[in-house]
């Protein structure tokens, strides 16, 4: 218990001196504000855009659903990418400069360094996340009352992904033990899963790429929770089984 | 009492042995110097006493308790100071030996006398920087330090002084003199005259295994007799015995026992301006091991 404590402490000093945890925050809450405000600017944007093109054009309304389609689309091609850059050294920077070699030749258990830096990276993820989807949906509720359904779950999905992206992050690192590579393997694992889709699109409700797909569905009713509950869960089993397989993977390294 | 006992210890990296069936043992409360060239497995030895590298064959035992790889708990007997000792930049010295005494659960009221204590030791408790800034010897000493926070039974240092000045090598020479009463100290080095002024045992490493062991508090032997004579002097022993010429008149008998030579030169009636007994350094018996 000393030895998870001591490890958590020390993650959260080097998150927060480091400004890892800074930056996520910042880059996360930016995305909750912009996302609803660029719904919110759309037709106007538009309106100039087609005004200067000489075309008439009477914009659609906007409505609660454009900010949160615009913020699920933001975290995919922002957030995520930059939680795998920020998050992808946090387990081979120790082996890059030696400094777990002081700890574990301590005593420290080696499966309790995987559990600390995996529970400490979701947690961050989770802070993260959190503060994008709440600014986000205060942002949204600001402007629009609109009646949307199963948010909490919809906003879930994108989260579970997220952890699964760090799982990958966990494993790619236990077994190449450099950044580079561990985050090549992250980004070809999602590129495989996206060819998967497309060259067989029955399997793609299994897949964890399904969660960050389904996010609109489910806020307009088109989908229910339980479509989406085979990939949840899949995920979630793949996620945990990529954890223990890298805590396997780093026992069995040689350091 | 052994604190390590090492038996047919072997290792190979890609099909090229490094360590071949190893023997060593190292009595508690003293300081073994092991020595040999860069390359020839003193780090991969230290590494697989540590449990941090798979033994092809052999048995490691620390404190009676045997090794086993990817396991620590032999390492709760053990400090260990790597070569190049990596710490957290963003920490300060104290910030981290609290975490290395988290880890190795010395309890909270322990904690700071323990971690003033040893920042005393080395020469830190004055340092308030962050350890991003410290220099080589200040890490190396730090490296003692966190290395000594459980109050181990075996310090496992990694040629310490091999990177640091003259006057940080003498420090970290005189730390681990120090600490010979509570800790025994296996020091790995290439620089022979650091194992001379502190061990008692060196073991001389060489193609795999420990070809050498040398008690340092013994003489080593005699090199020869060095005589400063006159060259007709010497045209008049030469056949007598082998010798070398060191310069300045000067030769040396290699290999004599003193009263042969002097029965050689009272016989050919020479008297010589010098006469001495040359001792054997580690380093020549180093060499005669390893050449």
């Amino acid at each position: 218990m000393n030895q998870l404590s001591a490890l958590f402490k020390k993650e959260i000093m080097e998150s927060v001196r480091n400004f890892k945890l800074f930056v996520l925050l910042t880059v996360f809450i930016i995305i909750g504000i912009i996302s609803p405000l660029t719904a919110l600017l759309m037709p106007d944007i538009m309106e100039l855009v087609m005004e200067d093109a000489r075309i008439s054009f009477e914009p659609p309304p906007v409505a609660a659903l454009d900010a949160y389609t615009q913020f699920f689309g933001n975290m995919n091609q922002l957030g995520l990418p930059i939680l795998v850059i920020i998050t992808g050294s946090i387990l081979t920077n120790e082996f890059s400069r030696n400094t777990l070699v002081n700890l574990l030749t301590k005593g420290l258990r080696r499966h309790n360094v995987m559990l600390v830096k995996f529970s400490y990276t979701v947690l961050m993820w989770t802070a993260a996340y959190a503060a994008g989807a709440v600014t986000a949906y205060l942002y949204t509720i600001y402007y629009w009352d609109d009646e949307l359904e199963n948010i909490l779950v919809a906003f879930s999905l994108t989260w579970v992904y997220g952890i699964f992206l760090i799982s990958i992050i966990m494993l790619s690192s236990a077994i190449f033990r450099t950044s580079f590579l561990g985050v090549l393997f992250t980004v070809l694992s999602v590129v495989i899963l996206m060819i998967i889709t497309s060259i067989y699109p029955p399997a793609a409700e299994y897949l964890p790429q399904y969660l960050i797909t389904s996010n609109a569905g489910l806020l307009t009713g088109e989908m229910i929770v339980s479509d989406v509950l085979p990939a949840l869960l899949i995920t979630a089993a793949v996620s945990i089984l990529m954890f223990l397989l890298s805590t396997a993977v780093f026992n069995k390294a040689e350091i | 009492m052994n604190i390590l006992k090492i038996d047919k210890l072997s290792k190979s990296f890609n099909g090229k042995t490094v360590i071949d069936n190893l023997n060593l043992t190292v009595k508690e409360h003293t300081i073994y110097g092991f020595i040999g060239n860069n390359g020839t497995g003193k780090t991969t030895t230290m590494k697989m006493i540590l449990g941090l590298l798979k033994p092809d064959s052999g048995e490691i035992e620390v404190c009676g308790k045997k090794v086993t790889f990817g396991r620590t708990d032999t390492n709760d007997y053990i400090g260990y100071l790597p070569d190049v000792p990596e710490f957290y930049g963003y920490m300060k010295a104290e910030e981290y030996l609290n975490l290395c005494a988290e880890i190795t659960n010395i309890s909270k009221k322990e904690r700071k006398p323990r971690i003033r204590e040893l920042l005393e030791l080395v020469g830190l408790s004055q340092v308030s920087s962050k350890i991003k800034t410290y220099s080589r010897g200040m890490k190396q000493r730090l490296g003692i330090a966190q290395a000594l926070i459980n109050k181990p039974r075996l310090l496992i240092c990694d040629e310490p002084t091999s990177a640091l000045d003259p006057k940080g090598r003498i420090e970290i020479l005189n730390i681990l003199k120090r600490i010979t009463a509570e800790t025994t100290v296996i020091f790995s080095t290439h620089i022979l005259s650091d194992v001379e002024r502190i061990c008692d045992t060196a073991g001389i490493l060489y193609k795999g295994s420990v070809v050498e062991e040398i008690n340092l508090h013994e003489s080593l032997g005699d090199k020869g007799i060095t005589l400063e004579i006159s060259l007709e002097e010497f045209e008049l022993l030469k056949d007598e015995m082998e010798f070398t010429y060191l310069g300045e008149s000067t030769y040396r008998a290699e290999n004599q026992a003193l009263q042969k030579v002097y029965k050689v030169l009272q016989h050919k009636g020479i008297y010589p301006e010098r006469i001495a007994r040359e001792k054997k350094s580690l380093e020549d018996v180093y060499m005669e091991v390893t050449s």
